[in-house]
């Protein structure tokens, strides 16, 4: 009797376990949804902190030199985004190759794009490279 | 599809750590108290402390892998060459801590966000060990002074391992110590259907994403779930292995958070528990732990790291400013917000509420008794460090609290996973519903 009892216990709490952590729609979306999507999703892609458009940066253009990143969120450490361009090769210190914009129209007073050369650009977003 | 693939193949990297250095079936006279399932708490414990020591090399993680996985493969080898049956039993015994790591890890691979911390100081710091660059290269990284390193380590060397070199792959070790230490405790009889319901119990109970966001304290939470169950079986057998496991554990919290010096100093609380002729544990626990802080000054010395890390926010000036209006201010804020977060945690209220079964319904107990002293104990000496922890902080004390004060809670609380569930079974018990 305990036995059959505690065998229903496993599998209801094994169903809680998977309702509660939305097993099966993750499955789902792990299955269809690429790994840059789903960052795209967590942090936005051309908004927000828009670490979706750095990751497909990064890929596309293979970028050695060292980047800084702008968005037009209200700044508070955790939002700068800045933790997804950090690279370990360069000192803090050293000053950036290459500027991303996030949403340039909301911070258009922070940046001029005169002083740099496009390479690439995506609805609001820029990737831009400092003219010498 | 090859995201989902590697889980399975991480779990089996993951619990290689189980199986080496010591032979889970092999009977040796010093290991005879020890279960099996125990006995793969100390692999897992010399795996870790190994880690670690490889960790204080200036060499990276990609070129040290091929080592130690081959290593490891030899020592499995010749450990379990013609031990297949007992090898299938452990196995099978292991399927619900694959089951559940498996949920989880689809969970984490779909959340995917950092925490606060996790963004600003250990992903950071990881993505060094994942560059392959070492713990003498950390001092670039200007916030690096503020935590050890021991958790980036572990996030940057499995990371790298990712054949798709997938960040999250690093923190799924993370879930694994979490889920391993939820699945040592809840092997408490024979009857795996009741430690199979304790264990997915536990894990519907306390599981959140954000505690696998990056951040550090679910490592020292999981450490804490081992050692509390260590140290019943040390009060229980007086078998001085337990005491082994619970210095070898309690090494990696220096390693891991600031405060972890706190608990680095729980193996002192053994030292109460022996009898009047134990001189010998008397002696080699405090200077065991003397000698691998040690080792932690030393490493740092060498790798150019700054051990004195919260001068920030614990100075001598501020000290010397405070007046007794301000600490009673503080206390009060203290008191409210601590009694919120108890409140708020699952274990806490858990344990009070079994507390008061026990006393009402349970006989005494004195192996139980003794255990339960060491936590009444354990949980004074945390609100001590709780209080001494925010009046001291050189820092807006609400602000303070409120961003750090939960994870504190949260973090001790694993301390109170073990009592809590032999409590439980003790009124099962009690109450004949199990034998």
């Amino acid at each position: 009797m305990l036995k059959k009892k505690l065998t229903i216990l496993i599998i209801i709490s094994l169903i809680i376990l998977l309702i509660k952590v939305n097993f099966f729609l993750n499955i789902s979306q792990i299955l269809t949804v690429k790994y840059d999507e789903r960052i795209s999703n967590v942090y936005g892609f051309c908004e927000r902190e828009g670490i979706g458009y750095v990751k497909f940066l990064k890929k596309k253009f293979e970028i050695n030199g060292k980047i800084d990143l702008i968005n037009s969120l209200e700044q508070n450490n955790n939002n700068s985004g800045k933790w997804a361009i950090y690279n370990s090769n360069y000192h803090e210190s050293e000053k950036s190759d290459y500027l991303i914009i996030i949403n340039y129209k909301k911070i258009i007073n922070k940046v001029n794009l005169d002083n740099f050369k496009i390479i690439h650009n995506h609805q609001d977003c820029y990737l831009l490279l400092k003219n010498d | 599809m090859i995201e989902i693939l590697q889980i399975p193949l991480f779990f089996i990297i993951f619990i290689l750590t189980l199986f080496v250095p010591i032979n889970l079936f092999q009977n040796r006279p010093f290991l005879k108290n020890l279960s099996i399932i125990e006995k793969s708490s100390l692999n897992f414990a010399l795996n870790l402390n190994f880690l670690l020591f490889i960790s204080f090399l200036n060499c990276s993680v990609k070129s040290i892998q091929p080592i130690l996985l081959v290593i490891y493969l030899i020592f499995f080898f010749g450990n379990y060459y013609g031990n297949s049956t007992l090898l299938k039993k452990f196995l099978i015994l292991l399927i619900p801590l694959f089951i559940v790591f498996f949920i989880l890890s689809i969970n984490i691979s779909i959340e995917l966000f950092l925490g606060w911390d996790a963004k600003f100081f250990y992903y950071i710091k990881s993505l060094f060990f994942f560059e392959n660059k070492s713990i003498f290269d950390l001092n670039n990284f200007s916030q690096n002074f503020w935590h050890p390193h021991f958790g980036s380590y572990l996030w940057g060397f499995f990371w790298s391992i990712s054949l798709t070199e997938t960040e999250y792959f690093g923190r799924l070790f993370y879930l694994f110590l979490f889920c391993y230490s939820f699945f040592l405790v809840s092997q408490i009889g024979k009857n795996q259907k009741i430690n199979i319901s304790i264990f997915l119990i536990l894990i519907i109970i306390f599981y959140e994403y954000k505690f696998f966001s990056g951040l550090q304290e679910i490592l020292i939470f999981s450490l804490l779930v081992l050692i509390s169950k260590f140290f019943y079986e040390f009060i229980n057998k007086q078998d001085y292995i337990y005491t082994i496991l619970i210095i070898l554990f309690s090494n990696l919290f220096i390693w891991i958070k600031s405060e972890g010096i706190i608990y680095f100093l729980l193996p002192l609380l053994i030292v109460l528990f022996l009898g009047k002729n134990s001189l010998k544990p008397k002696m080699y626990i405090p200077i065991s732990l003397l000698l691998l802080y040690i080792v932690k000054i030393i490493v740092y010395d060498i790798s150019n790291l700054n051990i004195n890390s919260q001068t920030t926010f614990y100075n001598l000036n501020y000290l010397k400013s405070l007046d007794v209006e301000i600490v009673i201010r503080k206390i009060g804020h203290i008191t409210v917000w601590l009694i919120y977060y108890i409140i708020t945690n699952i274990f806490y209220p858990l344990f009070l509420l079994f507390i008061i079964i026990d006393k009402l319904y349970i006989k005494k107990n004195d192996k139980n008794y003794k255990y339960f002293k060491l936590i009444y104990i354990y949980l004074f000496y945390i609100i001590i460090f709780i209080y001494s922890a925010y009046i001291f902080r050189d820092m807006e004390i609400v602000q303070s609290i409120r961003t750090t004060m939960d994870r504190l809670i949260m973090t001790a609380s694993g301390f109170l996973v073990y009592p809590c569930i032999k409590i439980t079974l003790s009124y099962f018990r009690y109450k004949k519903v199990i034998k």
